[in-house]
């Protein structure tokens, strides 16, 4: 049974390498048919999306700091009522 | 809301509209690409965006921001009638703005721009859909807060909680103007 399993994968691990043709996708390849204009839209978008995580962490890290370095605000509770002292 | 819960809000809601952020930057870069990349924008036989009416439109929306600020200022300074009067405008002007985008939305229809109609349409409906997705979830949010107020669930001493709704419609707003340079106007 377990040699039968064995052969089986082998066989369709062969056909799946042997007899696949070979494909070219790129991601970015696409800038090809769209000429100069797509590069640089290719080209403005990966910076935009390079330096944006940055921003986005800077942004929250600034708040964290700024959260960090406010004052503790004294919890308002009532003056106790009672005679004065003098 | 205590003032560690608020901060803890505060941070959730920034991390989140970190998120949005991407996921915007995401959908701006796809139609720069497809933009730049074609040989002519719009594309021939479509139809153009009403640049006009939605000018109006994001002058409502911009006016909503101000709204929103001056409720959520009513509710720092304990002033209960200033803050369910900011958060009705603001709701109002809201809904009036969704009201706009879906009537050009019909009429581009009528006109034959549809999400499959092309790249044109596809990418239109994406960026503008998903703004317009958003501003209704924070009209939700804001229609929960105020039936809250309205049954006197909802006190200034609230405005913690208050504030986090205010960074999301914060978020929506200024957000607008820069998809609709870059959509309608460029």
């Amino acid at each position: 049974m377990l040699r039968r399993t064995s052969w089986t994968w082998s066989v369709l691990f062969a056909g799946v390498t042997l007899l696949t043709r070979d494909v070219q996708a790129c991601a970015v390849c696409v800038g090809w048919t769209g000429g100069q204009g797509a590069d640089r839209g290719f080209y403005w978008s990966a910076l935009l999306l390079t330096a944006l995580p940055f921003a986005v962490v800077a942004v929250i890290g600034a708040w964290l700091v700024r959260a960090a370095r406010r004052p503790r605000q004294a919890p308002a509770t009532p003056e106790p009522v009672g005679p004065e002292k003098r | 809301m205590s003032r560690g819960t608020a901060d803890a809000a505060r941070l959730g809601m920034l991390i989140f509209l970190g998120s949005e952020t991407m996921l915007f930057a995401g959908f701006v870069t796809a139609y720069l690409v497809f933009r730049l990349g074609a040989p002519v924008w719009p594309p021939p036989l479509q139809p153009r965006l009403p640049v006009g009416v939605t000018a109006v439109n994001t002058a409502l929306l911009l006016l909503s921001g101000y709204t929103m600020w001056r409720a959520l200022r009513a509710a720092r300074h304990g002033d209960r009638a200033g803050m369910a009067t900011g958060l009705v405008q603001t709701a109002l002007l809201g809904a009036a703005f969704l009201a706009v985008q879906g009537y050009e939305w019909f009429r581009l229809l009528e006109f034959g721009l549809t999400a499959s109609s092309g790249i044109y349409g596809g990418t239109f409906y994406a960026l503008i859909g998903a703004h317009a997705v958003h501003v209704l979830g924070a009209l939700t949010w804001l229609a929960i807060v105020l039936i809250g107020a309205r049954w006197g669930r909802r006190t200034p001493q609230d405005h913690g909680s208050l504030s986090v709704l205010g960074m999301y419609w914060y978020f929506v707003v200024a957000l607008w103007p820069f998809l609709y340079t870059l959509v309608y106007l460029a």
